[in-house]
């Protein structure tokens, strides 16, 4: 990856299990970014492995990153490191990437978080208000101490809704998406349930899918996943995908030089040729009839059907 | 090619829940030639047409304006209120139907929320490379430009 070094000079604890780190660069600038962007954090455990994190400062700021993370139940070790980590430390960082940016063209923007979810929303904050572009913030979190930038966000008054479950308060889609004037695009990084009663939603509504941006945090985990085999074409090297990995992370283990953004099979960039072997598309990027060509996987999410994929690596 | 416009048919997108047609003129007939080719006519319809109807039908009602201009103006008033769900149509020569596309466009509707169908007959604007000046002409393989007089072949070619 193209290389950034930071520092930690700040961390906070957002809620008791988030912490936003403030990140300034060891040895120059840091590169520029849009409202929206994620990077991946290189996690220097044994395996060394890579986070992605959505960047939650201003795009206008230029001297410091700010990332928030959530310690995952589920973690492979990355938010548990970097939970445990102290001002001072230094961090590897890949170039921020966008696979969830914001319609220039856009009257009016509908945003929709939950949990974890508010931080790329956080920096398209700060280009709409500087625009001064209408929009709304539609909130989910369990309760005001588990909800990040609480007192952050109070600052926009009534643009911001907040939805805590533990107090019965719960997010309808329908409601905020109906009556909503011509140009209004509606941006969720939102969990899969209500990401899917979202979009249906906004389709019943009459919404073009062009209207309607999510932005995908975390691989599908589950136990569900056969293990297979990837036969590299160009080296005749094998490598077993065993079923609690992607195949993006067997080819790391594996040492093998593999590209990759979002990690979450929404933004093309780990793309592979598939040569012989059937698909299990898992990804959001392809439509359909690409799926339907099986010439091509998504290294970071999607799996075999078949017992190995020969792919031209 | 996207520099070349495509000839498109009008499609209905009953996926939408309004419906706003602008038509110019006797294109309305091809309005009335869509609308036969669909089970149901769409819900909550609306028809601007500049002209006057060739055709008059009971069970549409149709705006209409003297001028593209003031058609304009009611469209804009239209969509400066409108809801997402709309669905907008136009059908009329190039240069009526691109005008209109542009006006929609402004007001936020993205090209899935956008049919247009271009008559035969009609006018279109054309481009000046030397002078820069836009003319408004008759469909012609062959022009001579209003404001510097050279002598211009008309290329397919076309800006969005």
């Amino acid at each position: 990856m193209n290389e950034q070094v930071v520092r930690v000079v700040e961390i906070e604890k957002l809620t008791p299990r988030i912490k936003r780190f403030r990140l300034v660069s060891v040895n120059g600038k840091l590169a520029s970014f849009s409202p929206g962007s994620h990077l991946a954090v290189e996690i220097p455990l044994a395996k060394r492995q890579y986070n992605s994190y959505s960047l939650c400062s201003s795009p206008y700021q230029t001297n410091f990153y700010d990332l928030a993370v959530l310690l995952s139940e589920n973690s492979r070790g990355g938010s548990e490191y970097l939970h445990q980590i102290t001002t001072g430390t230094e961090l590897k960082l890949g170039l921020p990437k966008n696979s969830f940016a914001l319609n220039s063209l856009a009257r009016k923007y509908i945003l929709i978080a939950g949990g974890i979810g508010i931080t790329p929303l956080i920096s398209m904050l700060f280009v709409i208000t500087r625009h001064q572009i209408p929009f709304e913030l539609h909130y989910a979190a369990k309760s005001p101490t588990e909800c990040a930038f609480y007192r952050f966000l109070q600052q926009y008054g009534d643009r911001v809704k907040f939805y805590f479950s533990e107090r019965g308060n719960r997010l309808n889609p329908k409601q905020i998406l109906q009556e909503q004037p011509l140009g209004t695009h509606v941006y969720l990084c939102v969990p899969q349930s209500l990401r899917e009663d979202c979009r249906g939603a906004a389709s019943a509504l009459g919404y073009p899918k062009s209207a309607v941006h999510r932005e995908l945090f975390g691989a599908v985990k589950t136990n569900k996943f056969k293990p297979f085999t990837a036969v590299l074409a160009r080296s005749e090297q094998r490598i077993d995908v065993p079923q609690d990995k992607t195949l993006l992370e067997a080819l790391e283990a594996a040492g093998i030089k593999a590209n990759y953004s979002c990690r979450a099979g929404g933004c093309g960039a780990c793309e592979v040729k598939v040569i012989e072997g059937e698909i299990n598309h898992l990804d959001s990027y392809y439509s359909p009839a690409e799926k339907a060509e099986q010439n091509r996987i998504l290294t970071c999410i999607s799996r075999a059907k078949s017992k190995q994929l020969v792919i031209d690596l | 090619m996207l520099s070349i416009p495509q000839v498109t048919k009008l499609q209905f997108d009953l996926s939408g829940s309004r419906h706003l047609i602008c038509v110019e003129d006797e294109a309305i007939e091809i309005v009335y030639t869509r609308m036969a080719e669909l089970k149901r006519i769409p819900e909550n319809l609306q028809i601007l047409q500049t002209g006057a109807t060739v055709i008059s039908r009971k069970d549409l009602k149709v705006e209409q304006f003297d001028s593209v201009r003031n058609l304009k103006d009611r469209l804009r008033e239209i969509l400066d209120r409108a809801m997402m769900g709309m669905r907008f149509y136009g059908v009329g020569s190039e240069r009526f139907v691109w005008d209109l596309n542009r006006c929609a466009r402004s007001f936020g509707l993205s090209e899935e929320e956008i049919s247009l169908e271009t008559s035969d007959r009609g006018s279109k604007n054309i481009y000046c490379a030397n002078c820069q000046t836009i003319n408004c002409v008759d469909n012609t393989d062959v022009f001579t430009c209003y404001s510097c007089g050279t002598k211009l072949e008309v290329l397919e070619h076309f800006s969005r």
